[in-house]
Parts: structure tokens; C-alpha cells; sequence
């Protein structure tokens, strides 16, 4: 896993979002432990406190657990919770932006369509 | 002891003022960054806490007491100012056992394995050292010294990359297996941003913002755009300052974001730890020496 | 307080080991001396004699050439200026005992060299001979003196020391020379008290006393003064 923070987002929120791309990449399969905030924290210079912020977010959304005295592990069907978070922030950020932007620019529903066909052909 | 506290804090040397009522606490267990520019009063305000110099005016409080600075405060307290408060003929190793000998606590075995992970050599003289290696000798004796407030001054001063990195790691490692508090007083900034918690600046000798990492990056934001765009978005709003690039214009702003109505025109980011900084300090030309 | 330490750390100055190397030279050139036949050299001294002059200059300057080194030392452990001060004033009583005892032998072993154990001892304010069954009380009359002076010196040269962080070099050079002539004075009190005591109409055992209080105090109280709050310098 490689992290690369920007400074545009908080940094907690950036670690998250890895976290997340790791486990919808399979690179924490389901059941499988995750590193600890120490190691988080070490690995990626980062404060513990933000690293524990970050992974508590997944915590919340119940994407992985804390196995008491063990560590954390990502939850069973974390991969589809993911995937459909990660689908309907695709409609938001792409899709309703694009549906915006095609209105301004006049462009009807059927021509978008048509561009949409073009763009999955090529 | 949990916390210390300097209240009302003044300092002058002859005529010029250093430190100017400085009111600041450091809690146990949190990563500090005390940030200024060169000047800007942060070696004497560290000097102060370990009784290198005495303030003009002002208390030190340990748990809300006010106190005499005696050996047992001190023994809860590492800094390390200028290396060659240290004899500079004598070896590392000999240091490292002198410091042994005056504080029990410190961590004779740790600091060897730094060493030899940071490829200084042990037996030689801190004469014989580098600047950068001088740096590390500092910053090794602080972190092995147990303490419970630790006191860093330009710990990456003549650095490399590569050592700023395992140093950062240390830091971090140490910090994780038990924790204690670290104040990094630096004017380099961007490094240290991820791994601070809680950020002091110091301006001309007073303190101009002393909160947590995470409300001092939402306290403000970016606006960039069209010069006339941002001129007429900024006005009536806290600006902090402004930097131009020909017809191009970012300004930086206290208070939450309005972004309402002019996404077209405008484009809104996130303020960075080195944004704040410059903004904060870069009013009058500071002591750049 | 960590008075155990600090003490130990500023009795191994490399300053505390020359003082045996110095009496060691003493003894050896005086018995060459003697050896090589030439007494005249060998006078023993007087309570403020030259032997113990070169005693005073001897632990001025390496005092005062070293606090500053241990100041900065101790200060960078930790080690609050309280538990320095009281550091240094046992240490200066610790060697003033030691130097003024060896002084003391030195200056016996000097007369028995010369063979003048019974004209030698005078009382310097009554003078009249010392008997030999007073002989033990007028050593420790004169270790007194002597241990006193050499006390004093070091809390000079610790004042100094202090002191000399701080002032812009006019002051310094004016300091410098009013110690010398302090220092003169001291040396030679013999001459001084009697030449103070006829001046002001005291006697001259309380006129001993009275300027030897108040050199004293004030060495004592000036070193402690200008160490309480002394900056370190860089």
C-alpha cells in the first residue's frame, strides 16, 4: 500500500479513502487484518490520533471491527458495502455533474446517451 | 506532572523584546509543532521552560502551581540547546553515560542502537561531528532521555531526505509505545504538518495561534480566480493576505467557506499548515538571519 | 535535589586534579633545594606568605576558568541552578580544608628542612614565641586563617566567574582590578589590618574580624546573587 496525501483534503479522510481502494482492490480480503494505527502511524508519518480518525470512519461505517486484544479486520460483505458507496458516489460525482453541465451546455437526453455508447466503444 | 503552563511570559535582552506575554500550556502526551520564523522568540521561549534564561516577567505553573524551577521539574523536562553545552572533546558514548549519571531514567542501551541506525560512530568526539550529525547526537539524547515533556529545536537542522525520514519514524515509534509529549520547534514547516497535533506560532515574540492541527486548517480557506472574480468575493470577508500572479489572484480567508454562486468563476481549496504560516508571519519582514 | 551527582561531577574537573600535581612540584623542588645545599631559598613562610599566595592564584584562576564549562554542562542535564550553587560552596569548603592543610604541611616540612621549628612560631598579634605545648593550638590557628582566605578566594573567583558572562568588557577590566587589589590586601593582611586598624582606632584582632566578615559575606552573598539567575551563554 502506498499512500500519497495531497494537501487539498484532510489528511484522516485521505487514509480512509486508501483504506478503502485496499479493500476493494483485494489487498485486505474480508476477514483479514488490517494495520494498527501504530503501524499506520509509523509507516505513514502521520499523527496516531488523525490515523486512528481515519480508520474510526471505517469503524462507523462498519467496513472493519475492532476483534478486542487482536487488532482490526475488515467486516464480512465489506466489499459490497463499498462498491455500493463507491456507485452512488460515482452517480453523484460524475453523473449528476455531467447531467448539469450537458443541460448548460443544451445538450438533449438522447444525444447524451449517444455520446455515453460512444465513450464505452472506444 | 500533567501539564505546563507559561503565563504572562516576557522577555527582553538589553533593549529588544524576545518574547512578548506569552500564555501557553503543554499537555501531556500530545505531538506539539512551535512554528516561527528565525526570531521569532521560539529557542527562548524553550530556554526559558529549562532554565537556561529567565524571563523578564511572567510564571511557570506545572499542574496549575506556580514553581521555582528546581531539579525535580527539570528531571520531568528534556532539552537540548547548543550541542557544545557539552564538553566537545568527549565521545558520544561518555555523554551518554554523563547524562546517565544526572538522569536515571534516561536510556543508555536506546540510544546507542540510534545511534548506530542514524551511522554515527559512537566513539568519537561531538568536536569530530557534522552539523546534521550534531543535529541527530540532539535529538537522540532527547528521546532516550524518558522524559515526559520533550523539547526538540530544530531537530532536522542539516538533515538529509532520507534521515528526516527514519527520524520522523522514531519519533513516531517512540511516541506510540508510550506517550509523551514532543514539542518540534521549526521553521520548516510542511514535514512536520501530518505528524503535529496542536500548532503554536510565534510572531515577533507573541503568540499569534495556538490550537489543534485540525481547527487551525478549518479556521480559513483558499479563493482563486480572475483578479476582479476574487476582489469582489473577498470584500466584507477576513482576509488573511493575498498572493497575485499576474491577472491571477489566491486569496487566503478566516471563516467558513461560501462557496454559494460562484463555483463558475472561483475556484475554493484547503488552507495547508505552510499557507497559515506564511500568511500569519509574513506581515512585516522578520528576522531572516 | 540531585546535590550528590552535581558534586561529584564538578570534584573530577580536570582544575581539581592539578592541585596534587602542584604540591607534589612544591615538595620536589624544595627538597632539591635542600638536597642541592641551598637553604637561603627555603624561609618558611608566614601565615600569609608567599606559599600560600601562590595557592590563592592557583585555585582562582582554575575556579574560575571552569565554572562556566560545569555551569553549562549541569544546566543542559537538568540540574537546577539551586542544586549548582550549593554544589559549588561545598565543593569550595571541601578544598579549602584540603589546600590549606597541605599549605600547613608544606610549611612544616619546609621549616623541619630548615631546622627552625622553635624560632619560627610567633604569635602574630601578641608576638610572643609559641611554646611547644601551644604548638598544636597555633596550627590550628593558622589552618583557620589560611582555610578562611582560600574559602574566601574561591567564592571570588566563583563571582567572578558569574559575573563575567555578563558585563560589557569596561566592567570587566574594572572588576578585574578591584579583585586584584582586594586580593592584594588579603594576601598581605598581616600589614593591612595593622595599617586599617591604626587608621580607624580598633583594635586590631576585631578589626581582623570585622574586615574579614565582611569580605567574606560579601564574596558569599555576591557569588549567590549573580548565580541564581545567570543566563547560560552560547
Amino acid at each position: 500500500m502506498e499512500l500519497r496525501f495531497e494537501e487539498e483534503r484532510p489528511i484522516f479522510l485521505q487514509l480512509a479513502e486508501q483504506l478503502e481502494d485496499g479493500i476493494l482492490s483485494g489487498a485486505f480480503p474480508e476477514e483479514s487484518q488490517i494495520p494498527s494505527t501504530t503501524e499506520i502511524s509509523v509507516r505513514f508519518k502521520m499523527n496516531p490520533a488523525t490515523a486512528l480518525k481515519g480508520i474510526n470512519l471505517l469503524v462507523d461505517d462498519g467496513i472493519i471491527y475492532k476483534k478486542r486484544g487482536l487488532g482490526m479486520f475488515v467486516s464480512e460483505g465489506a466489499v459490497e458495502k463499498l462498491s455500493d458507496k463507491r456507485k452512488e458516489q460515482f452517480f453523484e460525482r460524475f453523473v449528476c455533474s455531467m447531467i448539469e453541465e450537458a443541460r448548460r451546455l443544451g445538450i438533449s437526453e438522447s444525444d447524451m446517451i449517444g455520446m455515453i455508447r460512444r465513450g464505452c466503444a472506444s | 506532572m500533567k501539564k505546563i503552563t507559561l503565563s504572562g511570559i516576557s522577555k527582553s535582552f538589553g533593549g529588544s523584546r524576545a518574547l512578548e506575554n506569552v500564555d501557553l500550556t503543554f499537555e501531556s502526551g500530545k505531538i506539539y509543532g512551535l512554528l516561527g520564523r528565525n526570531g521569532a522568540g521560539k529557542t527562548t521561549l524553550l530556554k526559558i521552560l529549562y532554565g537556561i534564561l529567565y524571563p523578564s516577567s511572567g510564571r511557570v505553573l506545572s499542574d496549575d502551581k506556580e514553581i521555582r524551577i528546581n531539579d525535580n521539574f527539570l528531571g520531568n523536562l528534556f532539552y537540548v540547546g547548543e550541542p557544545d553545552y557539552f564538553p566537545v572533546e568527549t565521545s558520544l558514548r561518555k555523554l551518554f553515560s554523563e547524562t546517565k549519571y544526572f538522569r536515571p531514567e534516561f536510556d543508555t542501551e536506546y540510544a546507542l542502537s540510534l545511534t548506530s541506525l542514524f551511522g554515527l560512530d559512537s566513539s568519537k568526539s561531538l568536536r569530530s561531528l557534522s552539523t546534521g550529525q550534531r543535529t541527530l547526537f540532539k535529538d537522540i539524547l532527547a528521546l532516550s532521555s524518558g522524559a515526559s515533556f520533550i523539547f526538540l529545536d530544530e531537530p532536522i537542522l542539516g538533515l538529509d531526505a532520507n534521515r528526516r525520514d527514519i527520524l520522523y519514524r522514531t519519533i513516531l515509534g517512540k511516541y506510540n509505545e508510550s506517550p509523551f509529549t514532543i514539542v518540534i520547534s521549526t521553521h520548516l514547516i510542511e514535514e512536520i504538518s501530518s505528524i503535529v497535533e496542536h500548532v503554536i506560532i510565534l510572531h515577533e515574540g507573541r503568540v499569534v495561534r495556538d490550537e489543534p492541527l485540525d481547527s487551525l486548517l478549518a479556521s480559513g480557506y483558499s479563493v482563486s480566480g480572475k483578479k476582479d472574480a476574487v476582489r469582489k468575493y473577498i470584500s466584507g470577508k477576513s482576509v488573511m493576505g493575498i498572493d497575485a500572479l499576474g491577472g491571477f489572484e489566491c486569496a487566503y480567508i478566516l471563516g467558513a467557506r461560501q462557496e454559494n454562486g460562484h463555483q463558475d468563476e472561483l475556484e475554493f481549496g484547503r488552507l495547508s499548515l505552510q499557507k497559515i504560516f506564511v500568511q500569519m508571519t509574513g506581515s512585516k519582514g522578520g528576522d531572516d538571519k | 535535589m540531585k546535590l550528590k551527582p552535581t558534586l561529584r561531577f564538578i570534584m573530577g574537573d580536570i582544575s581539581i586534579k592539578i592541585i596534587p600535581l602542584y604540591y607534589l612540584a612544591s615538595i620536589c623542588l624544595y627538597s632539591a633545594l635542600y638536597f642541592t645545599g641551598d637553604t637561603s631559598g627555603l624561609a618558611a613562610p608566614d601565615v600569609f606568605g608567599s606559599l600560600l599566595a601562590s595557592s590563592f592564584f592557583l585555585i582562582f584562576v582554575l575556579t574560575a576558568m571552569t565554572a562556566n564549562r560545569s555551569l553549562r554542562f549541569l544546566v543542559q542535564v537538568g540540574i537546577s541552578r539551586d542544586t549548582i550553587i550549593v554544589a559549588n560552596l561545598l565543593r569550595a569548603v571541601i578544598l579549602s580544608a584540603a589546600i590549606s592543610m597541605a599549605d600547613r604541611l608544606l610549611s612544616l616540612y619546609m621549616t623541619f628542612l630548615t631546622g627552625g621549628f622553635s624560632q619560627k612560631y610567633i604569635d602574630p598579634v601578641t608576638e610572643f614565641g609559641v611554646s611547644d605545648s601551644c604548638f598544636p593550638y597555633y596550627l590550628l590557628f593558622e589552618f583557620s586563617l589560611g582555610f578562611g582566605c582560600i574559602l574566601f578566594m574561591i567564592l571570588l573567583a566563583l563571582f567572578c566567574s558569574m559575573i563575567w558572562i555578563r558585563l560589557k568588557l569596561l566592567y570587566k577590566l574594572l572588576f578585574l582590578i578591584l579583585s586584584l587589589f582586594i586580593v592584594i590586601i588579603y594576601t598581605d593582611t598581616y600589614y593591612g589590618i595593622d595599617f586599617i586598624a591604626e587608621s580607624v582606632g580598633y583594635d586590631p584582632l576585631m578589626t581582623a574580624v570585622v574586615i574579614f566578615v565582611f569580605f567574606f559575606g560579601s564574596a558569599l552573598i555576591s557569588y549567590i546573587l549573580s548565580a541564581r539567575r545567570v543566563p547560560v551563554r552560547d
